[in-house]
């Protein structure tokens, strides 16, 4: 039980290239901390300064209010799990996971005792034996959290550990990790770039952007309460809708559609609308907007809609494309056109310039039924 | 060719057989030289073994006999070239496995110097710089020395950059998660490293073993003392004779004693090398 403390840490190369920028962050013991974000946006850097593969440029890491900035990885006491699992090819599975114990020393007896156990705890204990390209994917997956975990380190790293598995899989040992993670109670770092991994095994989100912290919080305080543009369309799936609107005295303007919303607080002028798929309500009658249905893809339990605004025929506005989630069994067809609404308070504004989320409570005007009367 | 035509796969046959046969014939007229009485090549080549059975190659490695009157002792010169074959393999594997290991996994000042400097020695090999090279053993005082015989040949751009090659493709995934386990870059090395080059060894062992058996120019040079010696450079002395006849049973069957170790490398090491290429490990 650990915790790790980030403090301004920064990383730039050689050539000026700032993979992290004073980046600040604190991870509580036992906690489970997924780092998400887009490839590029120094998610697997970072994690590779906390393991101290990569030299920190300026800022403090701190484990259990020790530095180890300057210590080499061994003595930090973590373990890390490899997006390829860097198994050590000539090396039988116990070997594999008793190679860091050897190295420091752990009498035999206790090797044996201590992989066994743990290979117990995996399920692998009938592989000890066998060399690792005996193994399929998911069985080298679980030898690498094996060796792993044999050390009993103070923190877990994962860098990407479930992307090279096909998609079953990735979901079994999902579940299998999260468990894991669970029953041993060690800080975890997780890197990924699938929002649903992050979603699913996180206690804590923290979404990454161009080598800078967009958002931290639990995953649903992320999904409900997105700070920016970006939080919004990484986090959730299919994206969250963003729209260009104007802001009128009357209400928010969406091409010709007027929305029913009290904008008494907001300034006028431009503004974009946050929408996910799944708040987006189909109507008969009084809709928002209305759209032109382009292609509709069926998951089963539920129907997305990929859509274009129609009021670009009216008016000089090029139209803009939303995803609708509908029920599964809808009978919609391409070339629908459909009215849409939404509920105010799913609405997320953002500003126009800086992309950040306007955090004000949105009323309906009192005078929409005069609007659409 | 996947089509299977009867007069295409005899026409293959016969090429085989030719070339084959062009190989063995020499050996074969060496092996029989050996059975006969030196006075029998005055008449032409044999062909067919005489009457002496191995009576020369018993007396070629009990060192009774001599090539007109001058001592050539075989076995000294097997000794030689054993330890000159075996010095260049060692050094050359352990120098060039060494160097290729600092280029390929360290970051340190002038890294790619070192590596450009090591590989434009590709291009300068023994033949080329043998004057100066001549010039600096002389200096040194390692004439008629084994340390005058390996040391100049050890050096190896080829095996350095062979070994880069194969460290290449070692996943530096690798490295790190022996770094986090708690090996330093020796224990990475050993315990990592070099078994996972084991084939890489094998197939430059061979290769360096032949290379150092083989060299005739370099012994030549430094060599004046028979005690230093090596067997491919003695055969040439063999045939050195001012008058009288050349000896050319008994050089033929040295001939075949300074083939064999070699042909044993081979046979040995395949074993190795086929295991290591059927149960690759990447």
């Amino acid at each position: 039980m650990s915790t790790l403390t980030l403090s301004n840490i920064t990383k730039s190369y050689p050539n000026g290239y700032q993979a992290v920028h004073k980046l600040s962050l604190n991870i509580e013991e036992g906690e489970m901390v997924v780092l998400v974000g887009p490839s590029g946006c120094g998610k697997s850097t970072l994690l590779r300064m906390i393991a101290g593969l990569e030299e920190i440029t300026s800022g403090n890491l701190k484990i259990d209010d020790c530095l180890v900035n300057n210590l080499e990885p061994s003595e930090r006491d973590i373990a890390m799990v490899f997006q390829n699992y860097a198994l050590y090819p000539h090396m039988s599975v116990y070997n594999n996971m008793a190679y860091g114990l050897r190295n420091r020393k752990t009498p035999k007896a206790d090797i044996q005792r201590i992989v066994n156990d743990t290979a117990e705890m995996l399920e692998i204990e009938h592989l000890l034996e066998r060399k690792p390209k005996q193994l399929s994917g998911g069985q080298r997956q679980r030898v690498a959290m094996g060796r792993a975990i044999v050390r009993k380190p103070k923190i877990f790293l994962f860098d990407e550990p479930l992307s090279n598995l096909d998609a079953k899989l990735r979901v079994q040992m999902r579940l299998q990790i999260k468990k894991l993670q669970r029953r041993l109670a060690t800080t975890s770092v997780y890197v990924t770039h699938d929002q649903v991994e992050a979603m699913t095994l996180a206690d804590k989100l923290v979404v990454l952007n161009q080598g800078t912290v967009e958002q931290v919080g639990t995953p649903l305080e992320i999904y409900d309460n997105p700070a920016s543009v970006f939080v919004a369309t990484f986090i959730g799936s299919p994206a969250m809708n963003i729209l260009d609107a104007k802001v009128t005295k009357e209400g928010l303007q969406l091409g010709y559609s007027l929305s029913p919303i009290d904008t008494q607080s907001l300034k006028p002028g431009d503004i974009k609308l946050g929408l996910r798929p799944e708040h987006i309500n189909i109507v008969e009658k009084m809709p928002w907007f209305e759209v032109e249905v382009e292609l509709v893809e069926s998951l089963g339990a539920d129907l997305l809609l990929y859509c274009k605004t129609l009021y670009h025929k009216t008016m000089d506005e090029t139209a803009q494309s939303l995803v609708v989630r509908a029920e599964g069994h809808s009978k919609i067809e391409i070339g629908d056109i459909l009215g849409l609404d939404i509920d105010q308070k799913h609405l997320h504004l953002f500003d126009a310039d800086t992309s950040k989320h306007i955090n004000i409570d949105l009323k309906m005007n009192s005078k929409r039924e005069l609007l659409y009367a | 060719m996947v089509e299977r035509r009867p007069l295409f796969s005899l026409f293959c046959h016969i090429i085989l057989i030719l070339g084959i046969l062009s190989i063995a014939f020499p050996v074969w007229v060496a092996l029989v030289a050996t059975t006969h009485e030196n006075t029998a090549f005055a008449t032409g080549t044999p062909l067919w073994f005489g009457d002496l059975g191995f009576s020369v190659f018993s007396d070629l490695l009990s060192n009774q006999s001599t090539f007109n009157n001058s001592q050539l002792p075989i076995t000294q010169m097997l000794f030689n070239s054993m330890v000159m074959a075996l010095c260049i393999t060692v050094g050359k594997l352990t120098i060039s496995i060494m160097s290729a290991y600092a280029v390929v996994f360290f970051r340190f000042p002038g890294r790619m110097f070192a590596f450009w400097i090591i590989f434009f020695t590709l291009m300068l090999p023994v033949e080329v710089r043998i004057i100066p090279t001549f010039e600096v053993i002389t200096n040194l005082n390692m004439l008629n020395s084994f340390s005058g015989l390996t040391i100049p040949l050890i050096a190896s751009a080829t095996a350095t950059f062979l070994f880069r090659q194969f460290f290449l493709t070692v996943p530096k995934e690798l490295f790190e998660a022996a770094r986090i386990d708690g090996a330093g870059p020796i224990r990475f090395f050993i315990d990592i490293l070099l078994p996972l080059s084991r084939t890489n060894i094998a197939a430059l062992f061979v290769i360096t073993f032949i290379y150092g058996w083989n060299q005739y120019l370099w012994p030549l040079l430094i060599t004046t003392d028979v005690q230093y010696y090596t067997i491919v450079m003695g055969i040439k002395q063999m045939l050195g004779v001012v008058d009288g006849l050349i000896e050319w049973n008994k050089i033929m069957a040295t001939t075949i004693i300074a083939m064999l170790p070699p042909v044993i490398v081979v046979i040995a090491m395949q074993k190795a090398f086929v295991k290591g290429l059927v149960d690759s490990e990447k």
